[in-house]
């Protein structure tokens, strides 16, 4: 009698584990629709790059943006002949740099802005998107041996956000010099949600840029992804940093206050990789102009919204933009 | 039906608890000597960031002010948490241990398996997003609180079960009301196993409570999250030491606590 309930036990332990694991399987098998190999070798990428007996590992940062780009580049670099393995999704701008830097990854796509203030530890700016791509191309060469091949045509640019369907005194703000004035006004509601990196690299700096202080006990560190949470139910902060190309402002109906004295810089995307790999593959660079060039930040915001809002996976996204500009059949 | 056994892992603390203490060190050592050490760590970190040349990303974390008031912040969290653990768990279990609840220990006792083997980190982000409605302070608090109920829960239960049934049964052969029972014999002889059970909730509590940084609810783990977004070595150790050493006060001021509190003659 015992050992049937023992038994009887098992077999439900065995169940419920199996329920908790198969979502997850669910969700990683969902990750296909990748393009067939005859679509890779009808496109125009197979005729006019041969990468044949190439070996890449392609990595890419965790959120959505970041693996979309580095899908596309796996896929187009398949189309080339190239054999890929997929690292994309690596938690953190750390450890995908890391990563490329002793050898586990070959290229990412990363942000000029991040090379020029983490990597080379920067603490000044460059007022112009273009030249701040350049230097830090320059340098990250030089010191590091990392070489940023593209740029592409879109940037990332931080920006200031807050909920569209704000109360009066809040709903009035829609331009950065606002607000001073509205701090003055309004000190209680003077509230700040900003990543780590954010509050580091750009608050102060921003702050002096527009004379607008937020009183320090009303500025609140959080994760990325929640920044936008927080800010689309007012509690704890009425303003957020977000980033231009997110599809959740739209989702979460953020009004992006306008940067009207040109303060945030757009961070031109460009794929690095170490020098070693350009070396022996110099097609690498002609590769990443051609993609970069169509990565307009409309398409950006397109390819990010169709899958954080309408639920598509990163690999249908890549490969529809690889067919629509005929890159791959 | 036989008593139903303590859980392996209770049975353990509470043995662990009951044992008589280690004599290898003097109390006047593990008074003094524990402070003295976590002062010296203290010491060497700040002669450690002091040398080194901080560029204007680290002084935004690295200074009196900003540290104090994180620190402040990590001590309210911990303390509202430890202190909800307190009122929810061990009332919680001397009702259990009392004739006549045992069927509500199973349920009981899985849903605070439940509450710690969720991660924190996913019931905080989890809440965060489901409850609009909940400020960010409330959310770490529920989700901490949470997390640190099994141990006191558990302990207090142990604590209680282990109380020898002879003495509750002379106790009651001599007109002593249950109440009084509870009050007078088993509560004092669970005291012991009790409080490691809280010295344990304390101790989870301050490191959980860095992970509040997620939804913006502030503490040390901003120092930390900073440190590790920004790739600078001086504020991450800085965070990560001022939790472990916070930590590890609390845990010498409960022991201290515990030695105080545990009932003469045990």
């Amino acid at each position: 009698m015992a050992l049937r309930v023992n038994l009887a036990r098992r077999w439900f332990a065995l169940v419920l584990l199996l329920a908790m694991a198969l979502p997850g399987c669910a969700v990683a098998g969902a990750g296909g629709t990748e393009p067939t190999p005859a679509e890779l070798a009808g496109g125009s990428l197979a005729s006019d790059f041969d990468l044949s007996g190439a070996q890449f590992i392609v990595g890419s940062k965790e959120f959505t943006e970041s693996v979309i780009l580095g899908k596309i580049t796996i896929y187009a670099l398949r189309a080339a002949g190239a054999t890929v393995t997929d690292q994309t999704g690596l938690s953190g701008t750390n450890i995908v740099r890391t990563a490329l830097q002793s050898g586990e990854v070959d290229m990412y796509w990363e942000y000029a802005g991040t090379g020029w203030s983490l990597f080379l530890q920067h603490t000044d700016t460059l007022p112009d998107p273009q030249q701040q791509f350049e230097a830090t191309a320059t340098e990250d060469l030089q010191e590091n041996g990392v070489r940023w091949l593209g740029p592409a045509r879109f940037g990332n640019q931080y920006a200031i956000a807050r909920r569209s369907d704000a109360p009066p005194p809040l709903a009035s703000v829609d331009e950065l010099s606002g607000l001073s004035g509205f701090i003055a006004e309004n000190p209680d509601e003077a509230t700040f949600c900003g990543a780590a990196e954010f509050l580091d690299r750009e608050f102060l700096a921003m702050q002096d840029a527009y004379g607008a202080y937020f009183p320090p006990a009303q500025v609140y560190q959080n994760d990325f992804a929640l920044g936008f949470v927080n800010v689309a139910k007012g509690s704890p902060c009425n303003f957020a940093e977000v980033f231009t190309t997110d599809a959740r402002l739209e989702s979460l109906e953020l009004t992006v206050l306008r940067d009207d004295k040109n303060f945030f810089l757009t961070q031109l995307a460009a794929l690095t990789t170490r020098e070693e790999v350009h070396q022996q593959h110099p097609q690498l660079g002609a590769l990443a102009t051609l993609l970069g060039e169509k990565l307009t930040e409309d398409t950006v915001i397109e390819l990010n919204g169709l899958v954080d809002l309408e639920g598509r996976t990163a690999e249908e996204v890549a490969a529809q933009f690889l067919r629509e500009n005929g890159f791959i059949g | 039906m036989p008593p139903q056994a303590p859980p392996a892992a209770a049975a353990r603390a509470a043995r662990g608890a009951a044992a008589p203490r280690s004599r290898r060190w003097s109390p006047f050592l593990r008074t003094l000597g524990v402070p003295a050490a976590l002062g010296l760590v203290l010491v060497a970190l700040y002669l450690w960031v002091s040398a080194q040349p901080l560029d204007r990303i680290e002084q935004q974390s690295l200074n009196p002010e900003y540290l104090v008031s994180r620190t402040i912040k990590h001590l309210e969290l911990t303390a509202v948490v430890s202190g909800l653990v307190l009122l929810i768990a061990v009332p919680l279990g001397i009702a259990l241990t009392r004739p006549g609840a045992r069927r509500f220990v199973s349920p009981v006792l899985a849903i605070a398996n439940i509450g710690q083997a969720v991660p924190s980190i996913g019931l905080l982000v989890l809440l965060a997003v489901a409850f609009i409605a909940l400020s960010v302070n409330t959310i770490a608090v529920l989700a901490f609180v949470a997390y640190g109920i099994l141990p006191v829960l558990r302990n207090t239960m142990v604590g209680l079960q282990q109380v020898d049934r002879f003495t509750i049964e002379a106790a009651r052969g001599m007109g002593m009301t249950r109440s009084s029972v509870l009050t007078r014999i088993e509560l004092p002889l669970a005291v012991p196993v009790i409080l490691a059970g809280v010295r344990t909730a304390l101790v989870i509590t301050t490191g959980t409570v860095a992970l509040a940084t997620f939804v913006g609810a502030g503490g040390l783990g901003d120092v930390i999250s900073r440190g590790i977004a920004s790739n600078k070595t001086p504020v991450l150790v800085t965070g990560s030491v001022l939790v472990a050493v916070l930590a590890l006060s609390i845990d010498w001021l409960a022991g201290l606590a515990e030695d105080y509190l545990r009932p003469r003659g045990l």
